[in-house]
Parts: structure tokens; sequence; C-alpha cells
């Protein structure tokens, strides 16, 4: 099944609803509760960068009894250097995203230690994509 | 088969639909104009009783005459009782009258819960999964286990202060040689969570509780005898920090705890245990999650507002530092040697899950959503569902039928009138049409 959402990207009020929805949904198709919690880390986690960093964008969802893909997309300013961006500790957030709690430089290292593929395209200027994918089994 | 304390009084319930509202399970649906329990659904948090206005939800406890039936009748006072009691001289005179009713004995609650405190600042030293969540309110374990299964291995392995409480007294007259049929240990409760738990325990496999009395029905019995003779014979056995279980933060000391959060209300749980599973509370080590607002002074078997309750309470607790109450610590050593840990692990209960099949599952879920879609999603609550979404699954499970949306019944009327009005308008060739 496919699910399809849109995220605001100046509402800190709605922001995770995206990753809310689809951890219910999971849950209501019985998924094992240790594979929803990889899933609802790793999904959160990209939500809440598109919301920080991208002022938003949107997220495709697709379910099958094999793995659940999420694509999310964003028009934002694109990541320079992808590598540097998945190390620990690094980055970008302002000081204000810093004082709510956020930017801590964990969010693409731990998409990727709670994913089982992760992708992520990106263009200066143009946006960021990113594919996260979870087996079920 | 369930033995849920909340029940329906079903010649009260008019079917509207406040309580389908407020449950955090989506346990209740309207049927025929009566309210529904899903069984296995239902985690006796009480919010149905609180928001009934006919009194239709009440909370099943046991009948107070049970005490006939033992030689020995202990009670066991959870802290909050003494913030019922504002008038009363002090708890000494709260605890007399508990004898002066026919109780033989009485062993303060907040005591084991003193114990619990220390075993849980230990457990917090060896735990390996942050945070750690309290376990002493049952509705928050029961929740635990139907919405948020993926966090059951960060509930504390710990019993409740009240279970710790009746496994000493079970113990120490069973020391005094009396046999266990004699001896009736009956927790006075401020929830009816508490009801539900001594029959279906969780963690362990059986309770030490005989009975489970809610607070409602004991407070006009003890009013009377308040000023009753035989108080200098009584002695306390909580301290200050026995009393503290009554708060809405809960019964451990803050200043102990390396980094913690308290959260009452099921609504506010329900949002912290989404955070958690989100994984942004890694830095909290202790979770304090109690299911009523203000904690067990706001239990649906309680007497008093609890933003009152918690003005009395502090009166009491200020009336022990007053008196400099110390801790009685032979009493807790002797309580610490009794076992706490859990025997047994807490077990998920999918009750939401729509079939074992993955990929059937999925089907449904797509059905869903798709009548979703075309439901007006205002959750007016008229079909007997909490929501469109809930009536949607309903639909889907074969529970309810898409008709008994408003809506939709409107919609199909309206196509059957143009259906029959187009009817009307065909010429019939053998007919004057005048």
């Amino acid at each position: 099944m496919k699910l399809h959402y849109e995220v605001d990207g100046d509402n800190f009020l709605v922001a995770g609803e995206a990753s809310g929805a689809v951890k219910r949904t999971l849950k209501q198709i019985g998924i094992d509760a240790a594979i929803i919690r990889k899933i609802a880390i790793s999904m959160y986690e990209a939500e809440m960068n598109m919301v920080i960093h991208a002022d938003g964008g949107e997220i495709d969802v697709e379910i099958t009894s094999e793995k659940v893909k999420i694509v999310l997309k964003d028009r934002g300013p694109g990541i320079p250097n992808i590598d540097l961006a998945m190390k620990e500790g690094y980055s970008t957030a302002s000081h204000e995203i810093r004082e709510l709690g956020f930017g801590a430089g964990m969010g693409l290292p731990n998409m990727k230690k709670y994913s089982d593929d992760l992708k992520i395209t990106s263009e200066v200027g143009v946006g960021t994509t990113v594919q996260l994918v979870v087996f079920l089994h | 088969m369930y033995s849920h304390s909340v029940r329906l009084e079903k010649e009260k319930c008019i079917g509207c639909t406040d309580c389908i509202k407020r449950c955090p399970t989506e346990a209740i649906r309207v049927r025929g104009s009566k309210a529904q329990i899903i069984e296995e659904r239902c985690i006796d948090c009480g919010n149905c009783i609180r928001i009934c206005r006919n009194g239709a939800k009440k909370a099943v406890t046991d009948d107070w005459r049970m005490l006939g039936r033992f030689k020995h009748r202990v009670a066991l006072p959870a802290p909050s009782f003494y913030a019922q009691f504002p008038k009363a001289k002090s708890i000494e005179h709260i605890l007399n009258a508990l004898y002066a009713i026919g109780f033989t004995d009485v062993l303060e609650v907040g005591a084991a819960g003193e114990v619990i405190a220390e075993k849980t600042y230990a457990w917090l030293e060896e735990a390996t999964h942050f945070p750690v969540i309290s376990s002493s309110c049952p509705a928050i374990v029961r929740l635990i286990q139907r919405r948020f299964p993926s966090l059951i291995h960060q509930v504390l392995p710990i019993i409740s202060p009240m279970e710790l409480a009746a496994r000493y007294v079970r113990e120490c007259y069973k020391k005094q040689g009396a046999s266990r049929e004699e001896v009736g240990i009956f927790f006075l409760s401020p929830c009816p969570a508490k009801a539900t738990e001594i029959r279906r325990p969780k963690g362990i496999k059986e309770s030490e509780v005989d009975g489970v009395i809610g607070m409602q029905d004991i407070y006009k019995k003890v009013l009377p005898y308040l000023n009753s003779e035989g108080v200098d014979k009584i002695i306390r056995q909580t301290s200050l920090e026995g009393l503290k279980w009554a708060r809405r933060t809960g019964g451990l000391n803050e200043v102990r705890l390396k980094s913690h959060l308290s959260v009452d209300g099921m609504d506010n749980v329900i949002g912290i245990l989404e955070k958690v599973e989100d994984g942004t509370l890694t830095e909290v080590h202790y979770i304090e999650a109690l299911a009523c607002t203000g904690g067990c002074l706001g239990g649906a078997l309680t007497v008093e507002n609890p933003f009152v309750s918690r003005c009395y309470l502090q009166k009491w607790m200020e009336q022990d530092k007053k008196e400099k109450r110390v801790q009685n610590t032979e009493l807790l050593e002797d309580i610490a040697k009794m076992p706490v840990r859990y025997e047994k692990s807490i077990v998920p209960r999918p009750v939401f899950s729509l079939d074992h099949d993955t990929q059937k599952a999925i089907e449904k879920m797509q059905a869903i959503e798709e009548l979703y879609t075309q439901l007006p999603q205002i959750d007016c609550g008229s079909c007997g569902a909490p929501t469109c979404r809930c009536f949607a699954e309903d639909v889907v499970r074969h529970n309810a039928q898409i008709e008994e949306c408003i809506f939709m019944f409107r919609k199909k009327v309206k196509e059957l009138s143009e259906n029959m009005h187009e009817l009307t308008q065909t010429t019939l060739p053998t007919a004057d049409e005048n």
C-alpha cells in the first residue's frame, strides 16, 4: 500500500506527524515491534531534517509484506558534502535550532544505523531526496 | 475471559458519545444506543468513569463484606488515602479509624514505597535500555502492552508498593503460624486499575492482595471514627518519603535520579511515550508516568478533587517534616528482604493488529485508507465509533456497516431519490402523458 504526506516546513507543532501516522499504520498491520521502532526512529529523524533544513517537502511511503520504503523529497538548499554530513557530530544547524534540542549532528548517522538501506541524493540549490528501506524479515 | 474493573451500567447509559472520545485505546463503541466496552482493549484507566455524566460507568471493586471471611483483616492504605481526610487530627487518627471499622492490622503502603524507591535506584544502575519507565501505575503498563509494545523492555521490572506491602504482610503472618485462609489483605485503592491488577497481575504469577476496596466505598465508613479512642497505640510506618508516592511526580527522590521526567494524565503520557518510541528521549534515564491527572490523587475512586487533595497531602507531608519523622529503618530493612523483581516478562497485547497474515493486514489497511477518504472526517461520533478512521476500521473488520455513518446514509438516500425521480421521468408509450 502507498501513503503520501505533505510536510510543512514552518510549523514545529505538526512536525513528526507523518512518522506518527506511519507508526500507527504499521502497528495496525501487526509489524514486529522492534522493526516498527527502527522505522519510527529513522523516519522521524528524516522528517525533522526536512523541517529544520529544507522548509518541508513530501513523503511517500510504500508498505509491502517484505519491506517498508520511505522516500522523503525536499526542495531545500541541498547537502554540499554528503560524506561529511554522515559523520557523527557534524551539524550545520543554527544556534536557535540547537536551543530546541536539535542539530546534535546525529541525524544522518542515526538514519543509517536504524535503516537497512539508506540512499541520499542531493544537489545544492535544488534539493535532497532521502530513501530509507527497512526489511520486515 | 477478562475480569475488568471498569463496567457499564446499561440502564444508566443514554448512548451519548462522551466516553468513546476519551478512551485512550479506542475500546468503547456505542451500539443500539448503549456503550459497549471491547474487553481486550480496556486498560482500566478510569477515563470513561470520570467523563460519564450519567454515572453509567463504574469500577467494580471488592465487597466490603468480604472482610468477614477472614480472622486477620489487614488494611493496606495507599498514601493518597490520607489526602481524602483533611479534617482528621493526624494520620494516626485515620489509621486508628481503620481498626475501628473492622480491620485487625494495618501496613502503610508508603513504607513499601520507600523500599521500592531504593530498589529502583539500584535497577537504574544496572539497566541497559533507557529511559526506564515506571511500572507502579498498572494502567500505564497495560497501555504500553497495547499501544507501545516496542517499549516493553524499558518498563521497570519491579513490583508495585502495593504488592510488596502485601508480600511482606503475608510473610509476617506465615511466620506467626497463621494459615493463608485466615489472613485477608485489602488494598484501599484510589483507582480501578489496581482491582484488575490483583486478578490479572503483570510480571508476577499471583498477587498476595485478597481484595481491593475503593476509597469511595470506605470513605463514609471511616468518617465517623476519625476521633476514636486508641489512637495513642498507633505507630506510623512511613515517613515523608513514603507519602511522596501520592504526588503527581511519584515517590522517587529527584535528587538521586540522574536525568528524569515525570508525566501525568493519559494524553500527556501518550505524547511522551511516542517520543520515547521515536528515539528522541535517549538522554532521559527515568520516566515516572501516571495515567491520572494529578497522579494517584486523581484516581477515579478517590473522593476529593485532585488539585484540592494535593494541598491536603502537602499538609500531611509538612506535619511529618515538623515532627521530624524519620524512616522506620528496622521495618524497611525487613520489607527489603522480600523479592521485588518481576518473575516473568510482560508480553505485548497487539489488540490493534488487523490480521495475523501481513499481506492480508496490508490489504485491510488499504481498504481502511480508501474508505476513510470517503468519510466526512469530522469525527462526529454519531456512528458510535470515536473517529472516522476508527469507524472505517470497524467496517473493514465487519463490525459495522457503512450506512451507520449518517453522512454516508444521507448520500445513499439522495442517490436513491435521484434514481427514483429519474424513473418517474421515463415516458410510457401506452400511457397518456397528462
